[in-house]
């Protein structure tokens, strides 16, 4: 009963009422919106790399592997610079049309035709990595094959040496999926794909959780070089590891200075300031959100002093009929809490509804809204409300009987 | 007839600003039960002041009232709200309706936070048909006239089975054959009625009257 009354009392001043629940609605999506997005970057990047100490070597201004050429006797130049351990050659390209799909032509023609095409054209890109594997194979932080799906769930085997000159790949689970067998059932290990027209066997598949990385099929570099048209004198990017994982920053600094034009840095380097800048986003997002809430929140407040104030004298008469203190405290407070709930359904159902939009126009990239964000947004909102009502409902409940019977007029 | 009304040497006075308004001087009287008490005199006399003393609105500055054997200026402000719930029903002159409810829920304002029962609301739809309100149980306040919503106050004042009515005043803003049936309608209960009027011609000889004048009691007839 004191709820539907609460309630009344809401919906008999309706305007009121919308404009205290917009007031709050409004930080709560921002709070909602920020955050999905910042967990959308943050499952686009994976932690994969956070822990890997190993040097990327690359040439300078390249953005990444794929746009990257090196000579190949760089790799023994490297090996003499003292502190490195393990180099890996490697060559990175944009894959070739997979099963007659896909690849650089594909987009380009998708780009021409239709938006929609081309943005499914970045998603699926894929790259190809040919990895120089007696090298490779001696990498303690390999960056694909810890990742390798377990034995019982179809993750097969990475490649060894055996696979050196053969059409042997592994893939990721993405890959799988989107290039699925003619039943649409994702490929598994054993099977074959055509690249670029030449068949290759499916012996290992991956999943390591970043999109940037799951986009890559790996294979022995000679049998890469073929495929992309790479010849032996480049390679795209080598892979090094240092003798101790303290001296990966140094190591960088003694290769680029004894070899010009190229970028060597830690593989964990772009996580790590993509994850920096993160945590900085999230705290100047939750301070920007925060003050908006707390706007809110006296927006609540003040819509419940004024329908108090207004009240004054039907708090006196309820007084006068047996009501304690205590019963108009929680009715005053029951009414702001209201208003906390309906801000907090309205700004849920506006962000869930707001998020499946936005995330069918992208692609490749979707804002990540949580049950628990949800619940958060939820919780705040309850809580800031019921506090802003607070003061409001102790003004109401310590007013004497008397004093609002005699403003009703009665004098 | 045993009492149900005793106020003995009450004051009360207000702090307003520097001042002190003395609104109640050594005010005594006895009420016997069932009767029907009328209160006079001119306008800031004191009238309303006594009226709300006697419904623990607040204390008296020093005195006792005790009303069905109960000390009123002794209760702690749980047992006053036990007493306003259960003991009282008030009238108004403003009618003082709560305009979000029905009237329905007017008459059940008492007990909206311990929960109503089914008997109490058969008994509030009841007692609202008793004062001619009964076709308008759906209807808010501001959908009834004045004379109506002084029935659903009288309706309100009456669902808590009083031992004492006070009423201030009740028929100020209606009428001249609206004030008629109010008075008439308080009347028709087997309650102890105190009304505080401007409007001697609802007296009759049978009637008790406190004159008030400035706070001192003048008679008691
Ligand atoms: N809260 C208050 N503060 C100051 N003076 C008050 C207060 N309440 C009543 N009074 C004064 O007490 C006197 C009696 O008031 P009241 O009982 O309302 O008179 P009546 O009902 O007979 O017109 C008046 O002079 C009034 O101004
Ligand atoms: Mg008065």
């Amino acid at each position: 009963m004191m709820w539907t009354f609460a309630w009344q009392n809401l919906v008999t001043r309706p305007s009121r009422t919308t404009l205290a629940i917009i007031g709050l609605t409004i930080p709560l999506l921002a709070f909602l919106g920020l955050f999905s997005l910042s967990r959308g970057i943050r499952d686009l990047m994976g932690n994969t790399l956070t822990k890997m100490q190993d040097l990327q070597v690359i040439r300078q201004n390249s953005p990444s592997p794929v746009f990257s050429d090196l000579p190949s006797d760089m790799a023994d130049k490297i090996r003499k610079i003292a502190g490195a351990d393990v180099v890996a050659p490697e060559v990175w390209k944009i894959s070739p049309p997979i099963d007659g799909k896909g690849g650089v032509g594909a987009m380009a023609l998708g780009m021409l035709t239709k938006r929609e095409n081309s943005l499914k054209g970045i998603a699926n890109l894929v790259v190809i990595e040919g990895q120089d594997l007696p090298e490779h194979l001696k990498l303690k932080n390999a960056v694909f094959k810890g990742t390798l799906l377990p034995k019982e769930k179809g993750g097969g085997r990475f490649l060894t040496l055996e696979d050196i000159g053969k059409s042997n790949i592994v893939i990721s689970t993405k890959i799988a999926r989107d290039f699925p067998n003619a039943d649409g059932s994702p490929k598994t290990t054993g099977q074959t794909m055509h690249i670029g027209g030449q068949e290759f066997t499916i012996v290992g598949i991956y999943e390591t959780g970043s999109l940037l990385l799951d986009i890559t099929i790996i294979m022995d570099i000679g049998v890469a070089r073929k495929l992309l048209g790479v010849g032996t004198d480049t390679v795209s990017s080598i892979h090094v590891e240092p003798k101790t994982a303290a001296d990966g920053d140094a190591l960088a600094d003694r290769i680029m200075s004894a070899i010009p034009g190229v970028r060597a840095q830690p593989i964990s380097q772009f996580d790590l300031s993509i994850g920096a800048i993160m945590g900085k986003l999230d705290l100047f997002l939750l301070l920007a959100v925060t003050l908006a809430t707390l706007v809110g929140g006296v927006g609540i407040a003040n819509t419940m002093l004024m329908s108090t104030m207004e009240r004054y004298v039907e708090f006196g008469v309820m007084r006068t009929n047996g009501w304690t203190r205590k019963n108009i405290l929680i009715l005053v407070t029951t009414e702001s809490a209201l208003l906390g709930l309906l801000s907090g359904a309205i700004g849920a159902m506006t962000a869930s509804v707001l998020v499946l939009v936005i995330n069918r126009f992208l692609n490749g990239f979707e804002l990540d809204l949580s049950f628990g964000l949800i619940v958060t947004s939820f919780a705040v909102a309850l809580m800031i409300a019921t506090l802003a009502g607070l003061y409001p409902a102790w003004r109401a409940s310590r007013m004497t009987p008397m004093d609002a019977i005699r403003k009703s007029g009665t004098m | 007839m045993p009492n149900m009304i005793e106020a003995i040497d009450v004051d009360k006075s207000f702090l307003s600003g520097e001042d002190t308004v003395e609104a109640l001087r050594g005010v005594s009287f006895t009420v016997p039960e069932k009767t029907c008490t009328f209160i006079v005199g001119p306008s800031g006399s004191g009238k309303s002041t006594l009226l709300y003393l006697l419904g623990a609105l607040d204390r008296p500055t020093s005195g006792t009232i005790r009303i069905a054997d109960e000390d009123v200026t002794a209760m702690n402000e749980s047992q006053q709200d036990v007493y306003r719930r259960n003991k009282v029903g008030f009238v108004y002159q403003s009618f003082n309706l709560i305009s979000n409810l029905s009237c329905l829920d007017n008459v059940l304002l008492p007990y909206i936070p311990s929960g109503v029962t089914s008997e109490l609301r058969d008994k509030a739809v009841e007692l609202l048909k008793q004062v001619g309100v009964g076709n308008r149980l759906k209807h808010k306040p501001s959908q009834l006239s004045g004379g109506q919503q002084q029935r659903v106050a009288i309706a309100r004042a009456l669902v808590k089975d009083p031992v004492v009515i006070l009423a201030d005043e009740p028929t100020g803003n209606l009428d001249r054959s609206g004030g008629d049936a109010i008075v008439q309608l308080l009347r028709s209960r087997e309650s102890t009625l105190l009304v505080v009027t401007h409007d001697r011609r609802f007296i009759t000889p049978d009637d008790r009257v406190l004159e008030i004048e400035d706070g001192l009691l003048k008679t008691n007839c």
